[in-house]
């Protein structure tokens, strides 16, 4: 029954744990800010209600018990200190790890011990304390509760105080409500259903719920409603009416005298611009609130079948190349314009802001500066930067090991920056913009930069390059040895960045998203690494080539040019065949004897397509060229995992297959 | 309704040998059509074919069980889908489903060419059917190299 | 004087269920129905004080029912019995004059409930 849910509970989850990271990464700055600690409460105790609905225990409890350490601060019986905060932000940790749990293995069981982290935290919430009502924050009352009890003053959204003031003009009485349910209360949506029915039937009207009628409806509240009521009808015949209907625990009625926005403003004292910034925020959510959740495989549906269309397009296309028939051009171009317009509607549908990616690393800078004892000024630039969503869940890790590069090698420790003349505060910048058809993502730091004589040095040791050649190497050439399998410039092993995990595993993600990646640094600078992932995955345009009767395609975004040649033209230099094109030396090598497939004998002239990889140039020797087409990608599976030389492959109009070449995994 | 002590199997002649696995994975079988040769891929994979729009891989389960198998007699290919890995084996031709309890499967006359691959031996009918491992040999297959 | 209730499930064993928990709090079972048209012809017939009324059943759903049954008696009192999930349905039914509903599988403590709330 529950894992219809699990789904949904997974994805909220996770997003109000990026919200509380980032609610609490401001708490740290604002210590004293209690709308924030208040934000903060709210969300754990929205997680704490899923988790428990969901019945996984330890979450919730661990949710229970920061919840309950926030509350004391925001009544102001705990001070929010650093122990405190790096105590809560050790509980987010845990919640994360009892998700991860739960998405791999359906279970709330993490490794580390709850209990000892909630007894931990509950001696600081066990000092003596006043415990009101249990309250949203939205009802100041005086005295005690209870049903003749008078509210002087609510504090209400001004559309709400409008409402109720005119009703109140008008002879109606107007009603602050809370409805608790029955611990363990089924169909609770159809519960509140019935009780805002029998308010109806009372000739009365509900101005305002909290949770909204969106969240009721699907079910996100615990056990109880708060909301406002216009009716003619006194509290006793009201409530008699409300507690005769099943499950219903109590209902408390309040009168409400509607307050002007003016003296809330007063209560609040807000600077002018923070309240203007509130305001764009809901500004924002009303408009973020107009979009459908859609489930991510019903995309990857219409992405494959945008896909099949596309097929079927050349596939009528091409036959229809044989007969040249008039009357049916204009139709067709029709087609074709439509299947592209689909094709960018579906691609970006697909597109999201890679804040998704970037939300998870203030906070990682942040323990990552603690734990090493720097200071870093980090900003993010450009978080609002679209991509495809199948980059999302695979960027991450390559951006997260760029940043702790710059935190943990690049920038240096406050002393030796200050002895450098530099700033004490070293700067990390991650900015994401879109650049053509690429989005380009970049981690630069101003710390010490790259040793390029080191990084020569350690390339030769290495066998990487030879004495002669090392001479005339430029400085990109030299800083491209980064990128080779378990090249390292660090001697010693720092926690931090591990062993082994080098510049060449970024590469490989990157590259088998069909990006690049390259490095600029300059000595005592800083280093800037750029990422480069073109715009989608799913359909790229390719120039399909032929060798020894099959069909390879060739990424557009790798193809600079192509060329014929003949024999004579191909010279060699150390044991490598090259050609020179206006001055430029390009290597180049027949594709056949890259994928070690049988072949005639090389030909008098040879068609080379030239490709690029990060800013090298390499010529690929094919039989023939066919032409270029979109194609839709099409992942070859776990069986090829270990072919470095494709990255996917395509169904051609003909219906036969083309193997997509991985151009940076061949050169 | 199966039996807890019951299996459904598909069973197949591969070589001269008839052979089984778990009914469970298979998504269908279907005639042998184009493989496409994919270069540098492991040994016992013959390339890939299109199955209605997808690409799937092509497996010769002779080579990953070491048997030696005509490749003119593979005619028919078994498309069996896992949870990640959709991949299609080259047999001679498929027997069809059938259901063998537990009590017929011998576990004890465990080879050691087949190794984990192996589940038993099935006697029914007079006639020995290999019992595969199908699971095992999908981890096999989808192994990485030296990892 | 105990209240009267018609039982309307089509699944027999649910009936019993319902009439176990619905004597032994004291009311008394006017009768049973295995669907929504004999619920309608049965309620002209024996004027319960109080109906439990399922809603997927054969012949005529529950919701039709009740929609029939308040035509014939603005005032009658419907119980809807809903499985889990059938949120929707639970209020389409409220909509079409139900006072209360109990979910199932049924607890008899909840069940009880709302019949003696209703019944007020």
């Amino acid at each position: 029954m529950m894992e219809e849910y699990l789904g949904v509970f997974i994805d909220e989850t996770k997003e109000y744990l990026q919200q509380l990271n980032d609610t609490l990464l401001k708490i740290e700055e604002d210590p004293d800010n209690l709308e924030l600690v208040n934000d903060a409460f709210r969300v754990l105790h929205t997680l704490k209600g899923m988790a428990g609905t969901m019945g996984f225990n330890r979450m919730a409890k661990l949710c229970h018990i920061m919840e309950n350490v926030l509350d004391r601060a925001r009544n102001g019986t705990l001070k929010i200190s650093s122990d405190i905060m790096d105590r809560i932000f050790k509980g987010v940790d845990l919640i994360s790890k009892a998700l991860e749990k739960i998405v791999g293995e359906g279970s709330d069981e993490i490794e580390e011990d709850v209990d000892l982290f909630v007894d931990a935290l509950k001696e600081l919430t066990n000092a003596p304390q006043v415990r009101n009502e249990e309250k949203i924050g939205e009802v100041k009352s005086k005295g005690n509760e209870g049903v003749e009890e008078t509210v002087e003053r609510i504090v209400l959204p001004d559309e709400v105080a409008n409402v109720l003031k005119r009703a109140k003009a008008e002879g109606y009485k107007t009603y602050y409500m809370k409805v608790i349910l029955k611990e363990g209360t089924q169909l609770k949506s159809a519960r509140i259903y019935l009780v805002l029915h029998r308010i109806e039937e009372l000739k009365g009207e509900v101005v305002k719920t909290n949770p909204s009628i969106e969240e009721i409806e699907e079910e996100k509240f615990e056990n109880e409603v708060e909301m406002f009521v216009i009716i003619r009808e006194d509290k006793g015949r009201l409530s008699e009416v409300l507690t005769s209907i099943a499950d219903i625990d109590r209902v408390i009625i309040r009168d409400v005298e509607p307050v002007h926005e003016e003296k809330v403003a007063k209560i609040v004292e807000k600077p002018e611009i923070e309240k203007m910034k509130e305001e764009e925020k809901r500004e924002k959510k009303k408009i973020s609130s107009q979009t459908v959740r859609v489930d991510i495989e019903k995309l990857d549906t219409l992405m494959d079948l945008m896909g099949e269309l596309v097929i079927a397009r050349s596939r009528i296309v091409e036959v229809l190349k044989k007969y040249n028939i008039k009357e049916v051009d204009e139709g067709l171009t029709q087609l074709s314009r439509i299947t592209l317009d689909l094709q960018n509607v579906v691609m970006k549908i697909r597109m999201v802001p890679i804040a998704f990616v970037f939300n998870r690393f203030p906070r990682m800078v942040r323990d990552l500066s603690k734990q090493l004892n720097k200071e870093i000024n980090f900003v993010m630039k450009g978080e609002e930067t679209e991509l495809d969503r199948t980059f999302v869940e695979e960027i991450g890790e390559p951006i997260l090991h760029l940043l702790r590069n710059a935190i943990d090698h690049g920038i240096e420790s406050k002393e030796e920056r200050i002895a450098k003349g530099k700033p004490p505060v070293g700067t990390v910048v991650l900015s994401a913009r879109h650049e053509g058809n690429n989005v380009v993502i970049e981690v630069e730091d101003d710390g010490r930069g790259i040793d390029k004589e080191k990084v020569l040095r350690k390339a030769f040791e290495k066998g990487l390059v030879s004495e002669a050649r090392a001479a005339t190497l430029s400085d990109q050439e030299i800083l491209n040895f980064l990128f080779v399998p378990g090249f390292s410039t660090r001697e010693d092993v720092s926690e931090v960045s591990g062993r082994g995990v080098g510049l060449d595993v970024v590469k490989n993600v990157v590259e088998s998203l069909n990006g690049s990646v390259s490095i600029e640094s300059e000595k005592n600078r800083g280093t800037k690494v750029t990422i480069r992932l073109p715009l989608t995955l799913a359909i790229i345009q390719a120039l399909l080539v032929k060798v020894s009767g099959f069909v390879y395609a060739i990424p557009i975004a790798n193809v600079d040019t192509t060329l014929r040649v003949t024999k004579g033209e191909i010279q060699r230099v150390q044991d490598r065949k090259v050609i020179v094109i206006r001055g430029e030396v390009i290597p180049i090598r027949e594709l056949w004897e890259i994928l070690q497939v049988p072949h005639e004998a090389t030909p008098e002239t040879m068609e080379v397509v030239i490709v690029r990889v990060g800013n090298r140039k390499f010529g690929i020797v094919v039989d023939e060229l066919l032409g270029q087409d979109d194609i839709v990608i099409k992942s070859l599976g776990k069986v090829f995992s270990d072919v470095r030389e494709f990255s996917g492959a395509a169904i051609l109009g003909d219906g036969s297959i083309a193997l997509i070449v991985n151009v940076s995994g061949i050169v | 309704m199966v039996s807890s002590q019951e299996v459904e199997i598909l069973s197949f002649l591969l070589g001269d040998q008839s052979m089984a696995f778990d009914v469970d994975s298979v998504e269908m079988v279907i005639e042998r059509t184009e493989i496409r040769p994919v270069p540098k891929a492991k040994f016992f994979v013959e390339g890939v074919i299109n199955l209605r729009g997808r690409v799937i891989p092509v497996v010769n389960l002779g080579k990953v069980l070491g048997i030696n198998v005509e490749d003119g007699e593979l005619k028919s290919i078994i498309v069996v889908k896992t949870k990640d890995v959709e991949v299609g084996f080259l047999v001679n031709r498929v027997w069809g489903v059938m259901r063998i309890s537990e009590s017929q499967v011998d576990h004890l006359s465990v080879s050691d060419k087949f190794g984990k691959k192996f589940k038993g031996l099935i006697k029914r009918d007079g006639n020995l059917t290999v019992y595969l491992n199908i699971e095992e040999i999908i981890e096999e297959i989808t192994a990485k190299e030296g990892a | 004087m105990a209240k009267r209730v018609l039982i309307v499930d089509d699944a027999a064993f649910m009936r019993m269920m319902l009439k176990d928990i619905i004597t032994k709090a004291g009311f008394e079972v006017a009768g049973e129905a295995a669907n929504g048209k004999e619920a309608v012809e049965k309620y002209k017939e024996l004027n319960p004080d109080i109906v439990t009324m399922d809603i997927t059943m054969p012949e005529m759903d529950g919701i039709t029912a009740i929609k029939e049954i308040m035509k014939i008696d603005p005032n009658a009192k419907i119980i809807v019995c809903s499985a889990m999930g059938q949120q929707a349905m639970v209020i389409e039914a409220i909509k079409a004059g139900a006072k209360d509903f109990i979910v199932k599988p049924f607890q008899p403590s909840r069940v009880v409930e709302a019949l003696q709330k209703v019944s007020k």
